[in-house]
């Protein structure tokens, strides 16, 4: 991380074939050379496809009773059934729809986040920039889980009067998006700063400067595009890690309520009971939960080594 | 260096101030009335129990009062009693602390036995079949959620074998080895989860470090490679790692907060996750003051370690 301020040219790479553009290059890079992350962005791919296509897919509703006999094995029911006679796989299927719904929305935030307080703080610089990079710090020194759960102690049954009462976005699982947003947000921030520090000692940045475009006309038409590429490493990242935040505290029983069919809340303690007789109740969306996070992380990995070499860890 | 030492001791202070103060607010920031959140859980409280909770809360008094009688008092060591069971949360805390913070080192230590020679083996052996399979475990084992492995360490084996980890706390007045035996499943789940970012960042160091003039020298003066990795490359790769190691406390925390859970620990986390489903509001107050405290002294102590040990820097 040392590196992010060095003065190495992140774009050389893809300046080499003028042909294509950054996004193409990038992808027909990832097909041609990068093997795993080509299977990550594969299940990626599988698991959107999932989501958006949920009802289609699944043959039970996710909280259909009786779409068999209970805590049967994988067979007619190809994941089998649970304690209450519920279809696995469709639990499975609408479960995709939760995380990627849920991920997407804290990702959409924490992009905001983090090009706003590291566009704002690299660019400015000065006391600005040292108000933002302590508050960050703190921010960073406060375990994440712990902050989470202290968000969903205090909100607990909170009722905003402009969401819906049920469904994806009712207040708890709004706050919750939020705030796994906040958390990555502010985190990948430092990057973004890092990234606007050498952007801004460009010399087409000087060349703005110089022909007396304003700041802001700076930082959102010449600053913003360049910081592109590492923020898309960062996104497709956070995907992951915001999956398995969610998953973490619908687990513990404190994350999206129990009547939306969840990966981490299939895992919970109620089907523990069941589990050594019937397995396969926590198998799948075990798998389903660490497939999903694997393929953004894979797909994640190759982006950075494609997009910019900066970052490799 | 000492001014440095100095001047980051003085940064702590406003940070531990920030999360008192945060603590604070949380409980007033609750929508609607606490006290009513409280006792919704009880169904015969009346209009006097309400009363009385807000006494005892000290929610009677003006905000600034209450600010600083909630300083003054944890001064003091005072983190009030919990409204449900009555006890004093220090008492609490001070049996649960220890147990949080040594399964917390356990893990991070059995990570880094398993990080560090890996994560060294697969940069001096870049692109053979050790460093792919060490690679893929790493990424795995930063896909693979602990809460699933743990799931399965404790259904699997009681299928299979008829075994299964203890899942009944052993403390160490039940005999050391009954403890450490107890601690070791969780401790390995938690560290092999952990080990996967340390071990990436080992190998991305070491193969950095192996590709200085200083390390080609020192091959070409006729050092065996064994000499050379350990007189040499190490004690410079391994400085980055400790900053990973010291961002991982927190990671660490909050994977003990899910695995105590599973495996009915007695800690800290378990008691964090009870005391939010009974919306014990000052016991949750009580825990993420003392967790974040934590978190924050060992960070101190990394940036400290950190100085101390790598020459190139120098804080002035």
């Amino acid at each position: 991380m040392a590196a992010q301020t060095s003065a190495i040219d992140f774009a050389a790479p893809i300046k080499a074939t003028k042909s294509r553009g950054i996004w193409a290059d990038a992808f027909v890079r990832i097909v041609r050379e990068k093997p795993m992350g080509l299977f990550g962005g594969l299940l990626v791919v599988m698991f959107i496809v999932m989501a958006a296509g949920a009802p289609l897919i699944a043959p039970f509703g996710p909280n259909e009773l009786g779409a068999g006999e209970r805590l049967i094995g994988p067979s007619s029911n190809i994941f089998g059934t649970d304690n209450l006679g519920r279809d696995i796989f469709s639990r499975v299927v609408y479960g995709a729809r939760v995380s990627i719904t849920i991920s997407l929305v804290a990702v959409g935030a924490a992009t905001f986040i983090s090009l706003g307080l590291g566009i704002v703080s690299g660019f400015f610089g000065g006391w600005v920039d040292t108000i933002i990079q302590r508050f960050v710090d703190g921010f960073i020194a406060f375990p994440g889980l712990v902050l989470l759960l202290a968000v969903v102690a205090v909100f607990r049954g909170a009722e905003a009067p402009f969401l819906p009462r049920d469904g994806l976005f009712r207040t708890e699982i709004v706050l919750l998006m939020i705030t796994i947003g906040m958390l990555l947000g502010v985190g990948n921030s430092r990057v973004i700063r890092g990234s606007t520090l050498v952007v801004s000692n460009e010399t087409y940045v000087e060349a703005a400067r110089a022909i007396g475009a304003s700041n802001t006309r700076i930082m959102f038409s010449y600053i913003l595009p360049n910081v592109m590429a590492p923020m898309i490493t960062l996104a497709t990242l956070g995907l992951g890690t915001a999956i398995l935040i969610e998953a973490s505290l619908s687990f513990l029983g404190l994350g999206v309520p129990p009547d939306v069919a969840t990966w981490g809340g299939m895992l919970n303690r109620e089907a523990r009971a069941f589990m050594t007789e019937s397995p396969w109740i926590a198998v799948f969306p075990g798998l389903a939960l660490s497939l999903a996070v694997f393929g953004f992380n894979m797909l994640g990995d190759a982006l950075r080594d494609v997009l910019d070499p900066r970052l490799r860890t | 260096m000492q001014r440095y030492f100095a001047r980051r001791v003085m940064l702590a202070i406003p940070t531990i101030f920030f999360v008192m103060f945060a603590t604070f607010a949380m409980v007033r920031f609750v929508p609607g009335d606490v006290v009513e959140l409280i006792l919704a859980e009880n169904p015969y409280a009346t209009e006097e129990d309400a009363n009385a909770l807000r006494k005892q809360l000290g929610l009677d008094q003006p905000i600034p009062i209450q600010f600083a009688r909630y300083v003054g008092d944890l001064a003091q060591g005072d983190m009030g009693e919990s409204p449900w069971t009555g006890r004093a949360i220090t008492t609490e805390l001070k049996g649960r602390l220890p147990i949080t913070l040594e399964f917390g080192l356990f893990a991070v230590i059995l990570g880094l036995f398993v990080a560090l020679p890996v994560g060294i083996i697969s940069a001096i052996r870049q692109d053979t079949l050790i460093d792919y399979v060490a690679r893929s475990f790493a990424i795995l084992s930063l896909s693979v959620p602990y809460f699933f492995t743990a799931t399965l360490l404790v259904i699997f084996p009681v299928i299979w074998w008829g075994w299964s980890p203890p899942l009944t706390y052993a403390g160490w007045s039940e005999g050391i080895w009954d403890h450490v035996y107890y601690m070791f499943f969780p401790a390995l789940l938690l560290g092999v989860n952990l080990s996967g970012s340390v071990m990436r960042m080992t190998r991305t160091m070491v193969l950095e470090v192996m590709r200085q003039d200083y390390i080609r020298t020192a091959y070409a003066k006729g050092l065996r490679e064994r000499t050379v990795l350990t007189r040499h490359a190490m004690k410079n790769a391994l400085i980055p790692v400790v900053t990973i190691i010291g961002l991982q406390v927190g990671t660490a925390l909050s994977g003990t907060l899910i695995i105590e859970t599973i495996f009915n620990m007695p800690g800290v986390g378990r008691y964090f996750i009870g005391a939010i489903l009974a919306r014990d509001y000052p016991s949750v107050q009580g825990v993420v003051l003392v967790l974040a405290t934590v978190v924050v002294f060992v960070n101190l102590a990394v940036d400290l370690v950190y100085a101390a040990i790598d020459p190139r820097i120098s804080y002035a």
